[in-house]
């Protein structure tokens, strides 16, 4: 039975340069064990030089009593004792660490099949699409017309369906926090233009060829900008131009350390009682260090909006689409969010020879990476937080850390992950528990998401621990450190 | 057997103390300072594999890792552990019967 009231709080590990995963206790017993391994190959070295230094000949010189010849016999025993279990602790770490590579390959290559399997199920899909079509379309009059009937005699009802959908899914959300569910999100993200492919009578070999599975030509980019340009025709997920602003500023005493310290200096978007807008985009911290050039941390709010028509408010449905085109000639613009921390950036006087860290949650959090990735910035980090962030490519010159729920949705929207640079920490968010009702997804929940940082901030995996040393290492010593906190709004059409 | 003469000096407070070791023939003497030596880096050795000893896994199952491999890795560590155990003792064994060979030489000089 699920228990209420205790997260889960196994941590999963991987990346890093490493294609090894495994729980985070697996890897602190291989550190620990390796830490063994060096210390009692070094006592077993220490044991033969005490031996050497007291020999048989120079004790049987000084006629030295019984018990000196026995010492030297346990020394002996002893030495060979500490030597077997310093080459034992070393292969059971040996161990560890093949076992967590062998997870780590199989699940790339499970991974790799499920790939394939959805893109060959999506492009039959695909081109099933207009067969389906054929026989539905029939049948959507009557529909249409019954729908059309209620909402004339019932408006108020038609008017709630979208959010009778979100009641049903708030009240049923175990649907959607689920490792299962995440993972045919997964596939279905990566298997969408093979849908299209199918749907368009493209042979399979050449979508197959220029997808994901092939040359990588095609894939959740070129989707996102079909996506774009199509609801372009209908008026939906168009870009415009953003403006930014400084909303606060204030002295900070400390830049943060650990990973939780950073996600609570993540600025949150809200609407107020009476339907404002109200809080702050993105915060920049501005860190003084005398002699050297100013640093700064850049942390990025989430999603604030998610209809997909755009409106005043660039954290939205639009800007996250937008944020994954890839598709020459469409929306060459970057979102409107990616512009909103540009300007709010240039107006707190990062340049592009300026060390910056960058700090996001959901969308914010693709920005981050995606700042950090672009090459415009002199990136010293990254944290992405319950970010769709798979298919960017993170430099491995600076530390990055990726914190995902494996029953959270949103960052499988991101697809299947394409590089093992950065140090990707994942926690089931309810494994062992009921969801709580009224939240259509509280695995994407910022306080869930703060346990995972407390639990990572705590782990002991050597490659966790040295990348959040590294991150932490950015702000120490500074002098003076500034904090202004920007809004930004869609300008126009 | 050449026996030295005793050594006595004079400490602060004016007393007249002994040392043992001063008393020996040079062989005993360098087999006494060999062995008291030999007696302190144990100490430390001691002290050092007692701390790695304190650090080594425990292999207990976890919520997220049970069944037969984690039984086997479990008895792994529990035998590196009861070994190293072993060790720790056989160190402890040689430090004590080094004391013990200091104090005879001591004793019969």
């Amino acid at each position: 039975m699920a228990d209420q009231g205790r997260p889960s709080d196994d941590l999963t590990i991987s990346g890093g340069g490493s294609v090894a995963v495994a729980s985070d206790w697996l890897f602190a017993d291989a550190g620990d064990l390796d830490q063994a391994h060096h210390e009692l190959r070094g006592a077993a070295l220490a044991l033969a030089a005490i031996d050497r230094a007291v020999g048989a000949r120079l004790l049987r010189g000084a006629d030295a009593p019984v018990s000196a010849l026995d010492a030297e016999r346990e020394i002996d025993r002893a030495r060979e004792l500490v030597a077997d279990c310093a080459r034992r602790a070393a292969a059971i770490a040996l161990v560890l660490r093949t076992a967590a590579t062998g997870y780590g390959v199989a699940d790339d290559a499970a991974a790799r099949l499920a790939q394939q399997l959805a893109a060959g199920l999506g492009y039959s899909v695909g081109a099933l699409l207009p067969l389906v079509a054929a026989f539905v379309a029939p049948a959507l009059s009557p529909l249409l017309g019954g729908l059309l009937l209620a909402a004339i005699l019932a408006p108020g009802a038609a008017a709630k369906a979208p959010g009778v959908l979100g009641d049903w899914l708030a009240d049923n959300n175990r649907l959607l926090t689920n490792p299962v569910t995440v993972a045919l999100v997964r596939a279905g993200v990566m298997s969408i233009d093979d849908v299209i492919g199918g749907a368009l009578g493209v042979p399979s070999s050449v979508v197959a060829a220029l997808g994901d599975e092939g040359a990588g030509l095609t894939g959740l980019g070129t989707s996102a900008g079909l996506f774009t340009a199509i609801g372009a025709r209908f008026g939906l997920l168009a870009e415009t131009a953003v403006a930014t602003r400084a909303r606060t500023q204030g002295d900070v005493s400390s830049a943060p350390q650990g990973i939780a310290q950073r996600i609570d200096r993540i600025p949150q978007r809200y609407t107020a009682d009476d339907g404002t807008k109200q809080g702050a985009h993105v915060r920049v911290e501005r860190y003084s260090v005398p002699g050297a050039p100013d640093s700064f941390a850049v942390f990025i709010t989430g999603t604030a909006d998610f209809s997909p028509r755009s409106g005043s408010e660039p954290f939205d449905l639009t800007s996250n689409v937008s944020s994954m085109v890839d598709l020459p000639g469409i929306s060459d613009l970057p979102s409107g969010a990616d512009r909103a921390v540009r300007q709010a950036m240039r107006d707190a006087g990062v340049t592009a020879a300026s060390p910056v860290q960058f700090t996001g949650f959901s969308q914010g959090g693709l920005i981050a990476a995606t700042l950090a990735a672009s090459g415009d910035y002199n990136t010293r980090g990254v944290v992405a937080v319950g970010a769709p962030t798979a298919q960017l490519e993170l430099g491995a010159e600076y530390p990055a850390l990726l914190l995902e729920h494996t029953d959270d949705i949103v960052p499988a929207l991101g697809g299947n992950r394409t590089d093992d640079t950065a140090v990707l920490v994942q926690r089931e968010a309810f494994a062992d528990r009921a969801t709580p009702s009224g939240v259509a997804v509280p695995s994407h929940d910022r306080d869930e998401y703060r346990h995972t940082a407390e639990l990572a901030d705590a782990a002991r995996s050597p490659r966790l621990v040295e990348a959040i040393d590294r991150l932490d290492d950015f702000g120490r010593g500074a002098t003076s450190i500034t904090s202004t906190t920007y809004v930004a709004e869609r300008v126009s059409r | 057997m050449n026996h030295a003469s005793p050594r006595f000096s004079r400490s602060q407070n004016l007393c007249v103390t002994f040392d043992p070791a001063s008393a020996l023939d040079p062989a005993r003497l360098e087999a006494r300072l060999a062995l008291a030596a030999q007696s302190a880096a144990l100490a430390g050795l001691l002290d050092q594999l007692e701390r790695s000893r304190s650090r080594l896994p425990s292999g207990a199952p976890t919520a997220g890792w049970r069944g037969p491999a984690q039984r086997a890795y479990g008895a792994s560590v529990r035998q590196l552990a009861a070994h190293l155990d072993e060790a720790v003792d056989a160190v402890r064994g040689a430090r004590a019967l080094t004391a013990r060979a200091v104090a005879t030489i001591d004793a019969h000089g």
